[in-house]
């Protein structure tokens, strides 16, 4: 499985369809979407976060 | 506001969801709240946000606060895990669930940091968990949102 740590992503039916360390990007992407089917996500950028 | 309780699953990371089972139950699984904000007349898609009981408050990112135009109400000092930010204060309005069973929180106060920081959207204890019982079940993968008055007539 690819290495996507700490990236933002964009999720239709769980797939990502998406993705971009920067989620200025993904927000002006998710325009292109009908927003009621995706989901922005973020991936852990380590394998144990404590924030 | 007109609450409606929720059960949320845990999930994996992005990425993952689609592994067969045997290999999901080896990974983290996260309390992911389905939420969207709003600002005047700007919304966002759903944002899967990180359900942070030791969080204060909402923490959003600056890009979000300039995708939604938001204001810097004051500047504040902020901390996580030992380290110190500037961060700002804000307004922002808050949906949670999804599918049409939603609850609207209207505007809420959120912060976010002068530098943007590599942490997800995090749902802390003001507003959400003045409103709801909030139930952690790990050994369920699940997380349970009972509204407080429900939750007050039970005792």
């Amino acid at each position: 499985m690819e290495d996507l740590s700490g990236e933002w992503v964009i999720l239709k039916n769980d797939e990502i369809v998406e993705r971009n360390k920067d989620i200025r990007v993904i927000l002006e992407v998710s325009k292109k979407y009908d927003d009621e089917e995706i989901s922005i996500s973020k991936i852990p950028s380590a394998t144990y976060c404590f924030y | 506001m007109t609450k409606l309780g929720f059960t949320f699953p845990y999930r994996v990371k992005p990425g993952a969801r689609k592994l067969p089972k045997k290999i999901k139950e080896n990974l983290l699984n996260y309390p992911l709240i389905p939420i969207r904000f709003y600002y005047k007349n700007k919304r966002t898609p759903i944002i899967e946000a990180l359900l942070d009981s030791g969080a204060d408050g909402i923490y959003i990112n600056r890009a979000m606060a300039d995708f939604l135009g938001l204001p810097q109400i004051k500047k504040i000092e902020s901390g996580g895990m030992g380290g110190k930010y500037k961060c700002y204060e804000t307004k922002v309005g808050l949906i949670i669930g999804r599918a049409g069973r939603v609850v609207d929180f209207g505007i809420v106060k959120a912060i976010f940091p002068e530098n943007d920081l590599d942490v997800p959207f995090l749902i802390g204890r003001k507003p959400v968990f003045e409103e709801y019982q909030v139930i952690f079940e790990d050994y369920r993968q699940r997380f349970k949102l009972i509204p407080k008055e429900i939750a007050l007539k039970k005792k």
